[in-house]
């Protein structure tokens, strides 16, 4: 299970005489297996919610407690180092989450299709070509719940296929907080979904009411 | 603030040494890549470096007693200084330009500066390690007068170093003035290191005074285990280890509370 509790945060502004609140109180639990779905216009704070769950970000107040292990936010390219190949990431990440490192490379070569480019540094990938990896070195590691940015529509159609069957097909028993300004791909994956405005998040009883409420916005 | 329930201590422990390992490679590829001298490097700069300071110090005069030439003299100093010096412009804001790596629950904050630190230590002390043999072959150096003595001043130099590199990472991320003036604190360190201006040349009180500055008193011990009875030196073994102990709690508690204010910005 995942708990958000009376999450709050606000950042500085105008060097520290003003704060911007980004989200107060806010209250989510996630089951095991739970989809969800949270809605938001731009700048309404869902990548700093997405941050305070992975645990990058700190709330200024309220407490996340987590059952779950939970992934980095998918086909989220920027944890990764630029001047190292894709291959020297994913020996890094394979290390930290002490999986087998040559299926991981197996993996990677197989679902990333770099070719090549495997062993070129990641500055020299095009941004299809790193989220492609980003998400194949995700796939390496088994999570119990995904967090997955609306980042995740790049890549060609083919590419974004494979993404589907892998996370919602074999990886459909997963818990998946999924956050986006698009609604078809809440609509098409989750059986929960919130809406995240003002600082509030609105938790709705049907789906089709959270974006209903997000369109009127 | 986060809570989970589950791994011991133990297990703790484990996870925190490999995910530091991952990082210490992954910093060692990214610093000195996989081609050329690649890793060789980690040792190559830093010597040029002592070798370098050696050679120009040379034809300086600097009048030590007791047979010591200048060259001696650095050879068995110039090198602790890696250790504080090179480390501390390592870890300066290396959480924050480190900071997408947090999104993985593994690795924590600390484990980032954790690495930077071994790798920079471990490139000083190989770099010295290396040279030593070699100068006491060529006889710049001879052989020290009590290994131990000396092994555990060089002990005292790391501690020291740990703590002075974890104060300034704290204190860096926390002040931009500390940051911007970094290099400045480090280069007006440079008489108070025991590096250039061996202690048996100060005169009283002012030696006395220097010896509150635990790296004095380190450095000191380190080289009565080199250059032995003839050559007078000065340390207060208790006081040092009382001091780094203050520094080292000192150092943790400002760089949580530095990790606090990056996780919060």
């Amino acid at each position: 299970m995942l708990q958000l509790l009376n999450i709050s945060k606000s950042y500085p502004m105008s060097h520290g005489q003003n704060d911007r609140v980004i989200f107060k109180d806010v209250n989510l639990t996630v089951q095991p297996g739970e989809k969800w779905g949270i809605l938001g216009r731009n700048g309404a704070g869902k990548s700093t919610l997405i941050r305070i769950i992975s645990g990058s970000d700190r709330p200024d107040s309220g407490q996340v407690l987590k059952n779950m292990s939970i992934s980095w936010p998918l086909a989220f390219g920027g944890a990764f180092q630029g001047s190292l190949t894709g291959r020297d990431n994913a020996k890094l990440i394979a290390r930290v989450y002490n999986v087998d490192i040559p299926k991981t490379i197996a993996l990677v070569e197989d679902f990333a299709e770099l070719g090549a480019y495997l062993d070129e540094p990641v500055k020299s990938y095009s941004s299809g070509m790193s989220s492609r990896l980003a998400f194949a070195i995700s796939m390496a590691i088994e999570f119990d719940c995904f967090l997955i940015d609306e980042g995740m529509s790049v890549g060609d159609h083919r590419f974004h296929k494979k993404c589907d069957d892998e996370l919602f097909g074999k990886r459909g028993d997963r818990a998946m907080i999924i956050v986006a300004h698009q609604t078809d791909i809440i609509r098409a994956n989750c059986a929960h979904a919130a809406v995240l405005e003002a600082g509030t998040l609105t938790v709705y009883d049907q789906v089709d009411d959270a974006i209903s409420a997000y369109e009127a916005l | 603030m986060s809570a989970s329930t589950g791994p011991s201590f133990w297990e703790q422990t484990k996870m925190q040494g490999r995910v530091i390992w991952a990082l210490l490679l992954r910093e060692t590829v990214t610093r000195f890549g996989r081609e050329g001298l690649g890793m060789l490097w980690m040792i190559a700069e830093p010597a040029l470096f002592v070798v370098g300071v050696m050679v120009i110090f040379s034809f300086i005069d600097s009048g030590y007693p007791y047979g010591i030439s200048p060259a001696e003299y650095l050879a068995v100093s110039y090198p602790t200084l890696l250790f504080w010096r090179n480390g501390t412009g390592r870890v300066t804001k290396a959480i924050e330009v480190n900071r997408a790596l947090l999104h993985h629950q593994p690795i924590r904050p600390m484990d980032i500066i954790y690495a930077r630190i071994l790798l920079e230590f471990g490139s000083a002390a190989a770099v010295f390690l290396f040279l030593f043999p070699i100068f006491i072959i060529i006889g710049i150096c001879h052989i020290p007068s009590n290994l131990l003595t000396m092994a555990i001043g060089y002990l005292l130099i790391i501690w020291f170093s740990f703590d002075f590199v974890l104060i300034m990472a704290g204190l860096a991320e926390l002040s931009e003035t500390i940051e911007k003036t970094s290099h400045i604190i480090l280069y007006l360190m440079l008489p108070f290191s025991g590096v250039f201006i061996p202690t048996f040349l100060v005169p009283e009180p002012y030696r006395s005074y220097l010896l509150y500055f635990p790296l004095i008193d380190a450095v000191d011990y380190f080289h009565h285990g080199y250059f032995g009875p003839m050559v007078p030196s000065y340390y207060h073994l208790g006081y040092t280890i009382f001091a780094l102990l203050g520094m080292t709690l000192f150092g943790l508690a400002i760089s949580g509370v530095a990790i606090k204010r990056v996780k919060s910005a």
